[in-house]
């Protein structure tokens, strides 16, 4: 989430608050009692994978005066056909992004036709989401994904569309997420990059590369990064930190577990520190311990798996602000709530 | 599950579940097969009950745990004969609640089925033996929710619930789709129907308390 | 009253016996009988008698048709009169009980050669979620090429009984959903199309 001063709001991505099941965007408005109606500006999809969408279309719902913007690789007939698939598979349980991606243009079809809402907005490479004119300007700038990146994404659709596979099945994240939506945030004269899940790969027209060589390196650099992929190796570009950054940046992530994989690994987290010494995640990742009030049901779930647990397990938040009338040298002001921690902290194992 | 309609039932025999993929060689050899013939239909196969005639077909299981095997069943079934002419169909849940205390089972049969205004006066000791109650089903697929409660022959003291889902389809004789529109009544309320029974009980055994002289 | 020998088929014995009866009134368990009325009257809206206690046995009347005329001699001076055979009940529930402990459902998320993770909840709005790794020898051979990315799942613990026995159970059920037919598909697609037609993107 973003304010941007003057109450101008913008949320990317949503994931639930664990105690209220909430989307975590709108707990946090209402906890500050701002009018998520009224506040909010855009309501951004990054991508869609399954941790990035839960309960984003509750959150757009609710913010009216949102537009919605996502990657324009959702204007696509393929995409189409993957949405499609919400119909044979919605009766099954648990919800995922594809059912997020129907409600949410279930209510855009529904704002269609009334002009009070604004209009939705796909995100492609250096197009402008949003921006303000009083001061402090703002501008919100995608810088992913690029043509060749919506092509790359297509073609791997394909084959899961239901006329194709025919196998009424969830849809799992398609990894490498090349369509994913990396966003340039000019405040004034402060600048941040959220990276979203945009991943590092070897093809020029594809993620970082792409947007580093789109980068025009005349152009004042960020001091804050949201570092893509939860800190995964996959996602890291030397050229972002050479060229897109400030030396010492603030630099944040999410964690990600699921099944061995734990993201940020403690080795991953000490090349960022290597990059910066402010560096801090939202919270450790660690699942939680698999606990029934019943023991007979504890005792056979352990029997019968090799692992189990919940996940997320840890949850918290990292607050960054500073005062956008201030120079940009100022530093900013890290606050770290519930589980968050520096990343120093996690490497070295004292939290 | 109870579907109205007109069937073949000597399609469903142990092989033909094997040959459409919904059951293993194994469970085609622990079938059980009491009739399989031109006018009835009697097996059991992976824990699920099949039983055709020729105007009605049922598939039934005592285990909670087969609920989505026997929905994959069914939309198998009705996927692979999509013309077979249905006209009504109902999804049945029940289960057995053990009160444990004589006193509150006799509270709850009471409060169901009082006894002062009417009863009484007619009969020396009466007692419920059966409620049933019918409402609507609004949404996508209208239709009848009838639920029974009685006390428990399985269990005792205790309270049995059955939910029925009734859906009537339009007549089978105008509409060819009526295949159709079981698959998506099966889809969309498949899972409320089978929680139905539970969560009936679950508001008798809330609102009916055991403790307090007056219930909520 | 004539009697109809015993159908036998498939070599196995016979479960249920059609007889020729003139007698209106239900035999053997009256209670089950009326119930069993009751269960049909909700679907195809007979009407109940109700003269005993009900038992909750669930069975199926094979003909619910009363008979119109009822002989218990064929004479070759009168007109044969139509006798409906009335068959005994079917019973349309298996045998077995069982108590359900806890019901998780949900997908698989990857495979490994000798494991797969699937990630669990016991209601859609759970939150967190479970996940749990399980080993594929938890599965029958035939069901083990199921476990793909993105299956359905259903697993259930619980205690099931076998006469006096009670085993505690841990099941898992890997969906098998029927495919998607070309013009499902089709449906599906336009539908798609129509809720996105639309929408004015910038």
């Amino acid at each position: 989430m973003v304010h941007f001063g003057q109450g101008d709001w913008g949320i990317v991505d949503s994931c639930l608050e664990p105690n209220s099941k909430r989307p975590v965007a709108l707990h946090y408005l209402k906890l500050l009692q701002v009018d998520a109606e009224k506040s909010v500006r855009f309501v951004l999809a990054s991508h869609w994978h399954d941790d990035h969408m839960q309960g984003i279309s509750s959150v757009f719902k609710e913010a009216k005066s949102a537009l919605f913007a996502c990657s324009q690789a959702v204007r696509t007939p393929e995409f189409n056909e993957i949405l499609s698939s919400w119909t044979g598979t919605r009766f099954l349980p648990g919800g995922s992004g594809v059912d997020e991606l129907h409600s949410v243009m279930s209510e855009l079809a529904k704002r269609k036709a009334d002009t009070r809402y604004p209009s939705p907005v796909l995100a492609s490479a250096n197009k402008v989401i949003w921006e303000r004119a009083r001061q402090p300007a703002i501008t919100v700038k995608a810088l992913s994904p690029s043509d060749a990146a919506v092509l790359a994404t297509l073609a791997r659709l394909k084959p899961l569309c239901p006329k194709n596979s025919k196998a009424r099945r969830r849809l799992l994240s398609l990894q490498p997420n090349d369509t994913s939506v990396a966003l340039a945030l000019q405040i004034g004269n402060h600048r941040v990059l959220l990276g979203a899940d945009l991943e590092a790969r070897r093809d020029s027209g594809l993620g970082w590369i792409a947007v580093v060589d789109g980068f025009d390196k005349n152009e004042p650099k960020h001091q804050g990064f949201k570092i893509p992929h939860h800190g995964s190796p996959t996602a890291h570009h030397a050229g972002v930190w050479d060229h897109m950054l400030t030396d010492d940046p603030w630099a944040v992530t999410t964690p990600f577990v699921s099944g061995n994989v734990k993201l940020p690994s403690v080795a991953d987290s000490q090349h960022i520190l290597d990059r910066t010494t402010g560096a801090y995640l939202t919270a450790p990742p660690h699942p939680a311990k698999f606990r029934d009030s019943n023991k007979t049901v504890e005792k056979t779930a352990h029997e019968a798996t090799l692992s189990i647990h919940f996940i997320p397990g840890r949850y918290g938040q990292v607050r960054i602000r500073k005062d956008a009338n201030f120079v940009p040298e100022a530093p900013w002001n890290v606050e770290l709530f519930g589980d968050a921690l520096t990343m120093s902290d996690y490497v070295h194992g004292t939290h | 599950m109870v579907v109205v309609g007109s069937f073949n039932p000597a399609i469903f025999h142990p092989e033909w579940f094997l040959r459409q993929k919904l059951a293993g060689e194994d469970d085609v050899k622990e079938a059980q097969v009491n009739v399989v013939g031109r006018d009835v239909t009697d097996i059991e196969i992976c824990g699920l009950k099949v039983v055709c005639i020729n105007d009605r077909f049922s598939l039934a299981t005592a285990n909670i745990s087969h609920a989505a095997k026997m929905q994959d069943f069914l939309l198998h079934i009705f996927a692979l004969l999509p013309h077979t002419p249905v006209t009504a169909c109902g999804i049945n849940s029940f289960a057995h609640y053990l009160i444990g205390d004589t006193q509150y089972w006799n509270k709850i049969g009471h409060t169901l089925v009082p006894k002062e205004l009417i009863w009484n006066g007619l009969l020396e000791k009466p007692g419920m033996q059966s409620v049933i109650v019918k409402g609507l089903r609004k949404g996508d697929f209208p239709g009848e929710i009838n639920i029974r409660v009685e006390p428990s022959q399985k269990i005792q003291p205790g309270l049995y619930v059955l939910s029925n889902y009734h859906y009537q389809m339009a007549d089978a004789a105008i509409d060819s789709d009526t295949t159709e529109k079981l698959l998506n009544f099966l889809k969309a309320e498949w899972k409320s129907a089978l929680e139905k029974a539970r969560i009936v009980a679950d508001e008798i055994l809330l609102k009916i308390r055991p403790d307090d002289g007056e219930h909520s | 009253m004539a009697n109809i020998p015993e159908i036998s088929t498939c070599g196995n014995q016979p479960r249920w016996i059609n007889e020729f009866q003139n007698d209106q009134r239900p035999r053997g368990n009256a209670g089950t009988q009326v119930m069993l009325r009751s269960l049909f009257t909700l679907l195809i809206k007979e009407p109940v008698r109700r003269d005993g206690m009900g038992s909750e046995q669930e069975s199926a009347v094979v003909s619910t048709a009363a008979p119109t005329e009822t002989t218990d001699r064929i004479t070759t001076s009168s007109r044969p009169r139509s006798v409906i055979p009335r068959a005994k009940r079917l019973n349309t529930l298996p045998k077995g009980r069982y108590i359900l402990l806890k019901k998780y459902e949900g997908f698989v998320t990857s495979r490994g050669e000798k494991s797969f993770t699937a990630r669990l909840s016991e209601n859609a709005s759970d939150y967190p979620v479970l996940e749990a790794e399980f080993d594929l020898e938890e599965l029958s051979e035939t069901d083990r090429s199921l476990a793909v990315d993105g299956a359905a799942l259903v697993w259930t613990m619980g205690y099931r009984y076998e006469g006096n026995t009670r085993k505690r159970e841990s099941l898992i059920y890997l969906r098998r959903l029927p495919p998607w037919k070309d013009a499902e598909a089709e449906l599906a697609k336009k539908a798609a199309d129509e809720l996105t037609r639309d929408i004015l993107w910038k």
